[in-house]
């Protein structure tokens, strides 16, 4: 009888180690990758960022010797500065854009569609990712460039000078990163405000809410979840852009990813584009902690007026 | 025809009591042929100040019902008036009416006395006079420990109660209740259906309960309308739907029922007949057709070891044969074979089975006062 129950929890426990062994397997590859692809490149980088560049290297790895910080005075030097600022500026005036126009967006396919025609809509939101990015962009190109369809009706409304076009400027810029990256702000939105019940907004029309008073009391701020969440990857993936910055805005359009760009392909100076890559991560982990910060503060706000005039 | 011309006449008079009013009210959701109709013809007054409740099995309409007066569906056909005005053109918002919803729909980013203050400051209710009625509902609705706290920090009869103060505090002609006890345990629900009737009384305000629990219906109403398939099939107080239900399915619906069906014999109150001194069933009133149906409560069936006296026809009696005898602790449920196809149900007293000791298999006689009978419309 005993001997029976050793054995059964004998079982039981290289049952546990096999169940342990697996779990760990499962974990162990997707680790593995992480740490071959991304952790050791970004050590490489780091350990780059900090060696003296030799001048006339054809870039490369440098293996110079000796430990400098010359690279990071070099990242903040006023030239490569203003690009930092130009590309925050344009990621920052990009990602609200984005929420001014994906916000209601999401609203309407959330709030005022048919279950049957929801689907089709989000459909429409993503289907220009179907499409080659490149294909997109040498559209725009066309449509923007001094010839196009719409720098002509600008013309003719007085808005450009003749033979002017939109394409490389900051403006030109600013449409791409929108457009590339309004479904990336409309899909956390539309989840957010799926989630939220519609039960609660009419409970809000039943104690006297006018639409608008629904809105801004109701739904605005039970889906500030999405709002953040999209504010922030949009910010994000917009600051690190670097095509549609190339493509859009030429020489005038530069930002930040454009520079280290070819920093690390035409300048050839790898441990100066190290510096600025790691000091981009950097300045975009302060920028998104700042957006948070501010934005769970005016997400307070409401709730202090609530306090003080109550 | 001529009882419609009266009604309209003295609408302006009628309206002083009628807190809400159904007008032969219809409601369909989709067009064509994938039309779904929700309520047909729909016609119910609500009293003023009266504890009102929509009875009835899930997909009956109650609850579209109970949204077309908060204004949350619009009737496609029919009116619905507010104190004898027409409320269909008046958005949520713009209506002297208040809703508990189902989930309770507190809102999850505000503490317990903002949800309580969100109709006053839509309303734009001044400061002082704010606060003295929220103090008023927290006292009301005993939630004086809680007003700090938010919806997710509360247990489910706490946030029954905060939903139920949030509507009161804005002191709605009507309050609507969508089946607000249903998430709550059996031993709170009764708790709460306490406090829900000494809230009602205390404000006097028209309580209007959606509920498919035909108990708690009775436990809480002065009326009740019992719906059936977007219909309304009866109307009335708990007492009358019980002692004269109009329909099988009202019978069915609030209670224990035995049916009891066939041609009008004889004489017109005269349902069913036997031999010389045999079994008699006669109606309660006089049948409208050549063929009727009763119905007769479990409890309003007595037991008898020999054939009771006939009294004219205000005494029905069978005999019958026990074929089943359930103890229920409170009383006993008899199975009992008559010349009737179903057997008849009786609720006994332990007296009065002690004193037959009705084993399976005894014979004995049952009757009731022919007018306990209800006689069904179909």
């Amino acid at each position: 009888m005993t001997s029976i129950t050793v054995q059964a929890n004998a079982f039981s426990t290289l049952g546990g180690r096999k169940a342990a062994g697996f779990s760990f397997a499962v974990v162990l590859l997707p680790f593995l990758l992480y740490a071959a692809f991304f952790i050791a490149p970004v050590v490489l980088i780091a350990v780059q960022s900090l060696t003296p560049y030799v001048v006339g290297s054809n870039g490369g790895l440098s293996d110079a010797g000796g430990l400098t910080l010359d690279n990071y005075a070099g990242v903040f030097s006023p030239t490569f500065r203003s690009v930092f600022t130009d590309s925050l500026r344009n990621a920052l005036a990009g990602s609200l854009l984005c929420l001014l126009i994906g916000y209601p967006v999401a609203y309407f396919i959330s709030t005022r569609c048919s279950e049957r025609l929801k689907p089709w809509f989000l459909v429409l939101v993503i289907l220009p990712f179907w499409t080659s990015y490149l294909l997109r962009m040498l559209g725009w190109r066309i449509l923007l460039g001094a010839n196009g369809d719409i720098s002509a009706v600008l013309q003719s409304l007085h808005l450009l000078a003749p033979g002017q076009g939109l394409l490389f400027t900051q403006a030109a810029v600013l449409l791409g990163l929108v457009y590339n990256f309004l479904p990336v702000m409309i899909l956390p939105i539309y989840v957010s405000i799926e989630r939220l019940s519609r039960e609660h907004r009419d409970a809000s029309r039943d104690l006297y809410a006018r639409p608008w008073e629904t809105f801004l009391s109701i739904t605005l701020p039970l889906t500030y979840p999405g709002i953040m969440a999209g504010m922030t990857v949009v910010f994000i993936m917009m600051t690190g852009d670097y095509v549609t910055p190339e493509l859009m805005g030429g020489a005038k359009g530069m930002m930040v990813g454009t520079l280290i760009y070819s920093q690390f392909l035409q300048g050839e100076n790898w441990p100066l584009a190290s510096a600025m890559s790691l000091s981009l991560v950097f300045v975009l982990v302060v920028a998104v902690l700042a957006m948070s910060a501010v934005g769970s503060g005016l997400q307070r706000l409401p709730t202090l007026f609530r306090r003080v005039t109550r | 025809m001529v009882m419609e011309m009266t009604s309209g006449s003295t609408k302006s008079c009628a309206g002083e009591q009628n807190a809400v009013r159904f007008r032969g009210v219809s409601k369909h959701f989709g067009e064509g042929a994938h039309a779904l109709t929700v309520i047909r013809d729909l016609n119910l007054t609500i009293g003023k100040g009266e504890f009102f409740s929509l009875l009835g099995p899930s997909g009956c309409g109650k609850t579209t019902a109970l949204r077309m007066i908060g204004g949350f569906e619009h009737p496609s056909e029919g009116d619905v008036l507010l104190d004898g005005e027409s409320i269909i053109a008046v958005p949520p918002y713009r209506r002297d009416i208040n809703m508990v919803f189902q989930s309770y729909s507190l809102f999850p980013h505000m503490d317990v006395y903002e949800n309580i203050e969100y109709g006053l400051r839509r309303k734009k209710v001044p400061r002082q006079e704010r606060r003295k009625r929220i103090a008023d509902v927290v006292a009301l609705a005993q939630l004086d420990d809680y007003v700090s706290r938010r919806p997710n920090q509360l247990s489910g009869g706490q946030q029954q109660r905060v939903a139920l103060a949030r509507a009161l505090v804005n002191q709605p002609k009507v309050l609507l209740l969508d089946e607000p006890l249903a998430a709550l345990d059996a031993k709170l629900r009764g708790t709460m259906q306490e406090e829900l009737r000494r809230i009602q009384r205390e404000v006097g305000i028209t309580f209007v309960f959606v509920t498919h629990d035909q108990q708690e219906a009775f436990a809480l109403s002065d009326r009740v309308a019992v719906m059936r398939a977007g219909r309304l099939e009866q109307a009335g107080t708990p007492l009358e739907l019980y002692n004269q239900p109009a329909t099988r399915f009202v019978a069915d619906f609030v209670g224990q029922s035995n049916f009891i069906s066939g041609p009008v014999c004889t004489t017109a109150r005269c349902l069913l007949e036997l031999g010389q001194e045999g079994d008699r069933v006669f109606l309660p009133a006089e049948a409208p057709g050549t063929a009727a149906t009763i119905v007769v409560r479990p409890e309003r069936i007595a037991l008898h070891a020999d054939q009771p006296e006939l009294q004219g026809e205000s005494l029905s009696r069978l005999a019958g044969v026990v074929s089943e005898n359930t103890f229920l602790g409170s009383k006993h449920v008899l199975r009992i074979k008559t010349c009737l196809p179903e057997p008849i149900l009786v609720e006994a007293s332990h007296a009065a089975v002690s004193a037959l000791a009705p084993e399976p298999g005894r014979s004995l006689w049952l009757s009731w006062r022919s007018g306990d009978g209800a006689l069904l419309a179909d």
